[in-house]
């Protein structure tokens, strides 16, 4: 490979001109409650697994919204379901049902 | 003997019976290798005599029932015993009169079309009172039932169950059989005489010999069609469950275990799911009815399921707090399957715990009781605070195992149906619980003590802090004076129906103070509305949920409502206007208590409710 | 004809105005009120946002102006009734007065912070309240930490209570932004080597002279912002308290000990207004009980229904001073209107 003295990288920009994935549309539509979230990251200070790990529901959430599926996908694995962060929650959101869905969620359809 | 007009009953019972032995196989074949040696073992052994004893008791005389509702238990009792009668009468009454055991099953249902006139031999006269005692039996339970589904308040039920059209159909083939069979028999009384005290005062509707005689075949003819097609739909209807419950009954009795996976027409589950009548028991103890929300009840789940409709909404929504598990009739294993359909709903869900490995250091300190407070303890300090000033207070020495961080039983994953994924989580717990070299382990969490004790396997042994306490009171490490302080105890539904844990913190608060009585409370309890046993109840339900289990707690008007879950404790001191407190603050609180001090105690309590 | 009367029910800034407004038109006016003091939660305050105003400044005039008007403290208003174009009132001491019109100034009640217990609130000495701190400021409550102390840390929390659908409230309590902002500067001037630490939700920065306090707390008092909700406050060594949070902007969990947190504590209604048989009951709002309507706005039956009672203040939810004291004024001019077409 000839080196040109730099690399072409992929674009850092979410792309918010595409449509809401389909995928996300649906699990939107199953857990309505996501759509709550004003991401106050109350749920990740009191996150189990965020002791041990990265997972922050709140930037699932974000990555649902923004379109980053397989990101998303695989953040939501670490979740241990304790439910701690949807006792907390100040709005409501059914965090532990939004975690199970983001866990198996698909780009086809299926959710 | 033969007339056209059995044909209908004839061939109804037919297909009912060719139906329901095609599908009993179908189900027995689809039974794990285990179960079905357990079947063939108890096969001729003496569970099956315990079985017919308890389908004699259940499936017929509804005893269960009837020790909830006496009414309501009347009603089923003598639809279902009373048909019994009749079918034993018949069989006893063909018998007697032709000398043969072995007679056409139809002989015996028309047997009055047949014989009208029996009355030769004083044997047969009793024969045909008691045919017409117990046909008078089953019309009582009829007309019981008929009001009930327009009036449920007169049986004492608040809910009665929405029926879909099959089963609609089913049942109006059934309240239809046996006033025709009183109106045929009727009619034959009135043609050729004979009958005993029913039909003979019955038989006088008919005003004459002609009407009598115009209309004697067209009733036979609609009672067998109505018995014909109430038959026919059985197998497609909720009635399935009047064989398949004496079969799961037996089934019970020769030990089958639950089988993996979720299939309504396989195995152990389908006998389950099939043999739910559809009773409504269960929607008048659901937590959720008292606050108007009349969805996911066991009853509407089963159906669902069993209809082969989308059972998603209902599985997921429900409150998994056990009460309609409690008060089934029928004993089916309504939580385990609503689990069973969560996990298969979230088969595809993927969890990785591997993280969890070498993350935390083990301690090994020889101490007498590990305490663990878990995930929901960090968000109550207070009981976390008290618990452990209380053993300070017994001189038990202890360690907080999740003082800094904790793992997650593993429980709330079993309860999302995700419990094959909770493994990891529960090896490492075990590994530092084991690590401690203790003698106890206390948990303040009723979810964690539920399956510390059931899925753990652990070599110490566990108890909620509620049962430690009572007995650090009862070897008097601790000791408490009686005040006059008025509790109103909520069952955790962890604690109470999970783990059968009722007495242990009622005995506390009777030991420091009075324990008001509520009027549904231990098995009957309501849920707190917010346990994690729901995936997807809304916020506003769960608060309705919560305040009508705040009216309850609250109806005796106690100076505090006391419990012993973390969670419950947390839901309820949000919506409460009295204070809610756990059992261990409560405790620590009645510390300086003494009898002649209780009263001024009292007032500062109540200055305590509004800093 | 004789002097028209008005009831106004509560001696906060809202009915103190209201009443001076009134007796300025002419109007004859007598005010209830259940503690044993006029100036509501505005008598407790050490100093207004955003210029530092000292409270009792604006407390004086407010009861400079009601002088000679019918006050009675101590009596707690239960219950309003209407009859005709006369509108009794009773009071729980035995208490009945008759007259054309009733203004409810019945105000706001703070959040009970012990609601959240895992803030910490009556676990921890160090775990206050913004009206609290506001006292220390007064020197009417000591500091739970040592004031001799090099560097005290202070944290403190948005939102307690406020924008919570587990506590009932979904509104936002509008004050608590810049009341946070303001007592963090108030602090950073009071001990020169402190550290001063903001937890928000979203900083909402709405009046004039608001954003201007808050650029001043950033750049001149480094306070730091922090975007993120607490977890949980624990006990640390020698009583200082330890919180954790995510701060929401790195994407990082974060901890602090503290000698001091400060619960920027909502607003909640104080009374709630239920209609009865042939009366309206003034009593204790229980979970999830909004504000009264705004007349204008939503108005609920029982407002549209009978002319003459009115209301004013924050009682129709969260306001600022000066909001208070503008609607008190304008309703004020509807009650004379209502008045002069009833004469």
């Amino acid at each position: 490979m000839i080196n040109f003295g730099y690399t072409a990288s992929e674009s850092r920009h979410i792309d918010m001109d595409e449509r809401l994935h389909p995928a996300i549309e649906k699990m939107l539509h199953r857990e309505p409650s996501l759509k709550e979230c004003i991401a106050c990251g109350r749920c990740a200070a009191v996150c189990t697994a965020g002791y041990f790990t990265g997972m922050q529901f709140y930037r699932l959430n974000l990555m649902a919204h923004r379109g980053l599926i397989n990101e998303m996908k695989q953040a939501a694995r670490a979740c241990m379901l304790c439910g701690k962060c949807q006792m907390t929650c100040p709005k409501g959101v059914n965090i532990r049902h939004g975690v199970l869905l983001m866990s198996q969620i698909t780009d086809v359809l299926d959710v | 003997m033969y007339h056209p007009f059995v044909l209908p009953f004839v061939v109804g019972f037919s297909v009912m019976g060719v139906v329901l032995v095609a599908r009993y196989i179908y189900w027995l074949r689809g039974m794990s290798p285990g179960n079905r040696q357990r079947v063939l073992w108890g096969f001729f052994s003496r569970s099956t005599l315990l079985a017919v004893k308890e389908i004699l008791q259940e499936s017929l005389l509804h005893l269960k029932i009837f020790r909830v509702n006496p009414l309501l238990g009347f009603m089923h009792a003598s639809l279902a015993f009373g048909w019994f009668m009749l079918i034993v009468g018949g069989k006893l009454e063909t018998w007697y009169y032709t000398g043969n055991f072995f007679n056409p099953p139809y002989y015996a249902i028309f047997f009055r079309y047949f014989e009208p006139l029996t009355e030769g031999f004083w044997m047969n006269g009793v024969l045909l009172f008691y045919m017409e005692l117990s046909l008078l039996i089953v019309l009582s339970g009829l007309s019981i039932a008929v009001v009930k589904r327009i009036r449920k308040k007169v049986v004492g039920m608040n809910n009665t169950t929405r029926h879909n059209p099959a089963n609609r159909i089913a049942l109006f083939f059934l309240w239809m059989v046996f006033p025709l069979r009183l109106m045929a028999e009727s009619a034959t009384v009135a043609v050729h005489g004979g009958g005993s005290f029913l039909t003979t005062v019955t038989s006088s509707l008919f005003l004459s010999h002609d009407w009598a005689v115009w209309l004697e075949l067209p009733l036979w003819w609609a009672y067998s069609t109505g018995l014909g097609l109430f038959f026919l739909a059985l197998p497609f209807s909720r009635y399935l469950h009047i064989p398949t419950e004496m079969v799961m009954l037996l089934l019970k009795k020769w030990g089958v275990q639950p089988e993996p996976g979720f299939n309504p027409e396989k195995g152990v589950q389908a006998f389950e799911v099939h043999s739910c009548p559809g009773c409504g028991v269960c929607l008048d103890v659901c937590p959720a009815m008292g606050a108007g929300i009349n969805s996911f009840q066991s009853a509407y789940f089963v159906r669902q399921v069993r209809a082969g409709h989308n059972y998603e909404t209902i599985a997921d929504m429900c409150l998994n707090c056990g009460a309609c598990k409690e008060a089934c009739p029928v004993g089916i294993s309504l939580e385990s399957l609503r689990l069973d359909a969560r996990s298969h709903l979230h088969r595809k869900a993927n969890f990785d715990h591997r993280y969890l490995h070498g993350t935390m250091t083990l301690w090994r300190d020889t101490t007498e009781v590990v305490l663990y407070t878990g995930c929901m303890g960090r968000i109550n300090p207070k009981t976390t605070q008290a618990v452990k000033s209380l053993l300070h207070e017994a001189g038990v020495k202890f360690i907080h195992l999740d003082e800094h961080e904790s793992i997650c039983c593993g429980r709330p994953m079993a309860l999302a149906g995700a419990a094959e994924q909770a493994k990891m989580l529960i090896q490492r717990n075990r590994e530092l619980i084991h690590g401690q070299n203790g003698q106890l382990l206390v948990t303040t969490c009723p979810i964690c003590y539920r399956y510390f004790s059931s899925e753990y396997d652990l070599n110490i042994p566990v108890l909620h802090h509620s049962q430690f306490l009572w007995q650090l009171i009862e070897t008097q490490k601790l000791n408490r004076h009686k005040g006059n302080l008025r509790y109103a105890y909520h069952d955790p539904c962890e604690l109470g129906r999970g783990a059968n844990c009722y007495d242990e913190p009622r005995n506390l608060l009777y030991t420091v103070g009075e324990l008001v009585a509520l009027s549904s409370e231990r098995n009957k309890a309501l849920c707190c509305g917010n346990n994690i046993g729901s995936l997807t109840l809304a916020e506003e339900q769960k608060q309705k949920i919560t305040a009508n289990t705040l009216t309850v707690l609250s109806e005796n008007s106690p100076d505090y409502i006391v419990t012993a879950c973390p969670m419950c404790k947390n839901t309820l001191s949000r919506q409460s206007t009295l204070p809610v407190r756990d059992l261990a603050e409560v405790m620590l609180e009645c510390k300086e208590v003494n009898v002649a001090g209780s009263r001024t105690r009292k007032k500062q309590a109540s200055v305590n409710v509004t800093p | 004809m004789s002097q028209q009367k008005v009831a106004i029910v509560g001696a906060g800034p809202a009915g103190l105005q209201a009443a001076a407004t009134l007796v300025s038109l002419g109007v004859s006016v007598e005010i209830f009120e259940r503690n044993g003091s006029p100036g509501g939660h505005l008598k407790q305050w050490h100093a207004l946002f955003p210029h530092f105003q000292n409270a009792t400044h604006a407390l004086n005039p407010l009861l400079n102006g009601v002088k000679g008007i019918t006050m009675h403290l101590g009596s707690k208003v239960s219950e309003i009734s209407h009859n005709g174009n006369t509108w009794r009132l009773l009071s729980d001491d035995g208490l009945k007065y008759e007259s054309d019109a009733v203004l409810l100034t019945t105000g706001f009640n703070l959040f009970d912070a012990s609601r959240k217990e895992e803030y910490g609130y009556g676990v921890y000495p160090g775990v206050v309240t913004s009206a609290q701190l506001e006292e220390m400021f007064n020197g009417q409550r000591p500091w739970p930490f040592d004031k001799s102390l090099a560097a005290p840390k202070i944290g403190f929390v948005h939102c307690v209570g406020s924008r919570d659908v587990k506590c009932g409230n979904r509104f936002c309590s509008k004050v608590c932004c810049v009341t946070a902002v303001k007592q963090a500067i108030e602090i950073r001037k009071r001990f020169s080597d402190s550290a001063v630490t903001c937890f928000y939700m979203d900083l909402r920065m709405y009046g004039l002279g608001f954003e201007e306090l808050y650029h001043e707390a950033q750049v001149n008092h480094q306070v730091q912002f922090i975007r993120g909700r607490l977890s949980e406050a624990s006990p640390a060594v020698s009583g200082k308290i330890q919180v954790k949070a995510e701060d929401t902007l790195m994407g990082r969990p974060l901890k602090l000990t503290l000698d001091m947190l400060v619960l920027m504590v909502g607003m909640e209604p104080a009374v709630k207004l239920t209609a009865q048989n042939n009366h309206l009951a003034l009593g204790k709002p229980g979970f999830g009980d909004g504000f009264m309507a705004d007349r204008e706005l939503n108005t609920p039956e029982y407002l549209q229904v009978t002319p003459g009672l009115f209301v004013a203040g924050a009682c129709k939810g969260p306001a600022s001073l000066p909001d208070t004291i503008q609607d008190a004024k304008a309703v004020s001019v509807d009650v004379y209107n209502f008045l002069k077409t009833k004469s």
